[in-house]
C-alpha cells in the first residue's frame, strides 16, 4: 500500500485551512524547538482552533484515512471488505487513534508559528464575531452547494462542447 | 459521450479543492468538510434564495478581493486535465494525443463561458449573505489581518498538507512494524 500517496490525495482533499507566510514556514521552529514566545502563541492557536472547529476536522481526517485505507487493503492484499475492515479496524486504527493529538497539533501549529500572538487574538476576536461565526456556519452549506452547481456546469459544457463539436471530434479519431 | 460524474468530481476536487479553501470559502478556514448532500438534495436543489442585485454587487466586489477570477482559471484547468485523461481513456490513447483535440475544440467553450461559472460563486454568497455583512466581510479582508489571511492561504494549506501526510505515514510505518506478524496472518500484503 503506497500510504504516501494515499495520505497525499486525502489531505490535498480534505484539508483546508487558512493561511502562511512560506518563508516564515521554511524558517518555522519545529515542536520542542519553540523560540520564546511560541508557547503564548500556540494557546492563542489551540483557541482559535476551537472556535475554527480544526479538532472536529482532524477527526474527519482519521474517519476519511480509515475509509482510504479499508479500499487500500482491500487492493493491494485481495481481501474482501469485511476482512480488510478487521484490519485497518484492529490493527491500524488503534494506533491512529492513539496519536490523533499528534495530528491536532500537527494542523494547529503553522497558525502559532506563522501568526503574532495579537494577529491569533484579532483572528479569534473576528471568528467569534457574529458575523465571523455566520462565516464559519455558512460557508461548508454554501460550497456544497456551489460545488454541486461547479459540477452540473462542467458537465453541461462538456456535453454542449461534444455536440457543438461531433464532426471534428469523429474526424480527428475519437469515438463515442 | 458523457463526462463522468467521477472525472468531474474529481477535477471540482483537484481545483485548488476548488472550493474547499477558495472560490466559495477563501475567505476563512474550513471549519470543517462540507456536508454530503443527500441524494434529495442533489436532484433537487433547494429553493433559491432571494438574490438582490445589491446582494450581487458586494458579492462581485468581495470576489474581487478574495480573488474569485483567478480561481476559475484554474478550475477551468483541472478541468482541461480531467477531458484530456478521460477522453483518452475512453479511446484508449495517451493524454498527449488529446491536448489539441481538447485546447483546439473544448477549451475555447469553457473559456467563453467562465463568466456562467463565477456567477455562480457570486449568488452563493450573494444569497448567503446580507448585503451589509458583504460589506463587512470586505473591510476586515482589505484590514493588514485580513489581507494576510488571504495572501498566506496556499502556503498554510501546502504547510499543513505536508505535515498531515507525514504523520499519517509516521504511524502507519509504525504501525506496520509493530504489528509485522498479525499482518501477515490475517494476509495484508504490503507494496513493495
Amino acid at each position: 500500500m503506497t500510504m504516501r500517496r494515499l495520505a497525499a490525495g486525502l489531505f490535498a482533499a480534505m484539508v483546508a485551512a487558512t493561511a502562511i507566510p512560506s518563508g516564515t514556514a521554511a524558517q518555522g521552529t519545529r515542536p520542542g524547538q519553540a523560540a520564546p514566545g511560541v508557547e503564548e502563541n500556540r494557546r492563542e492557536a489551540r483557541a482559535l482552533a476551537d472556535i475554527l472547529d480544526i479538532p472536529r476536522q482532524a477527526q474527519a481526517l482519521m474517519t476519511q484515512m480509515r475509509v482510504e485505507m479499508i479500499k487500500a487493503t482491500m487492493r493491494t492484499s485481495e481481501m474482501n471488505e469485511e476482512s480488510a475492515t478487521a484490519v485497518v479496524d484492529d490493527i491500524l486504527m488503534p494506533n491512529f487513534h492513539a496519536r490523533s493529538a499528534e495530528l491536532l497539533a500537527e494542523m494547529i501549529e503553522p497558525y502559532a508559528l506563522n501568526f503574532t500572538f495579537s494577529d491569533l487574538r484579532a483572528l479569534r476576536a473576528f471568528f467569534a464575531s457574529p458575523l465571523g461565526q455566520k462565516l464559519l456556519r455558512t460557508q461548508p452549506v454554501a460550497r456544497a452547494q456551489a460545488e454541486q452547481a461547479g459540477l452540473a456546469w462542467g458537465q453541461r459544457l462538456f456535453q454542449d462542447s461534444v455536440d457543438r463539436h461531433v464532426d471534428e471530434l469523429r474526424a480527428r479519431g475519437l469515438k463515442f | 459521450m458523457k463526462i463522468t460524474n467521477h472525472v468531474a468530481a474529481g477535477a471540482l476536487l483537484l481545483a485548488g479543492v476548488v472550493a474547499a479553501g477558495t472560490a466559495w470559502g477563501q475567505a476563512a478556514p474550513a471549519p470543517a468538510t462540507a456536508p454530503p448532500l443527500s441524494p434529495a438534495q442533489a436532484a433537487a436543489p433547494a429553493p433559491a434564495p432571494v438574490i438582490t442585485e445589491a446582494n450581487r454587487r458586494e458579492a462581485r466586489a468581495l470576489g474581487d478581493k478574495l480573488g474569485w477570477e483567478t480561481q476559475v482559471r484554474g478550475i477551468i484547468n483541472t478541468l482541461r486535465t480531467a477531458i484530456i485523461v478521460n477522453l483518452a481513456q475512453t479511446n484508449g490513447k495517451t493524454p498527449q494525443d488529446m491536448i489539441a483535440v481538447v485546447d483546439d475544440l473544448m477549451m475555447p467553450d469553457f473559456v467563453g463561458d467562465a463568466g456562467g461559472l463565477q456567477s455562480m460563486i457570486v449568488d452563493a454568497w450573494a444569497g448567503a449573505f446580507t448585503a451589509d455583512e458583504l460589506r463587512n466581510l470586505r473591510s476586515f479582508y482589505n484590514t493588514p489581518l485580513g489581507d494576510k489571511l488571504l495572501r498566506t492561504i496556499p502556503q498554510l494549506n501546502n504547510v499543513i498538507n505536508q505535515a498531515g501526510q507525514s504523520w499519517a505515514q509516521k504511524v502507519y510505518q509504525a504501525s506496520q512494524l509493530k504489528h509485522t506478524d498479525e499482518f501477515t496472518k490475517r494476509g495484508f500484503k504490503f507494496a513493495p
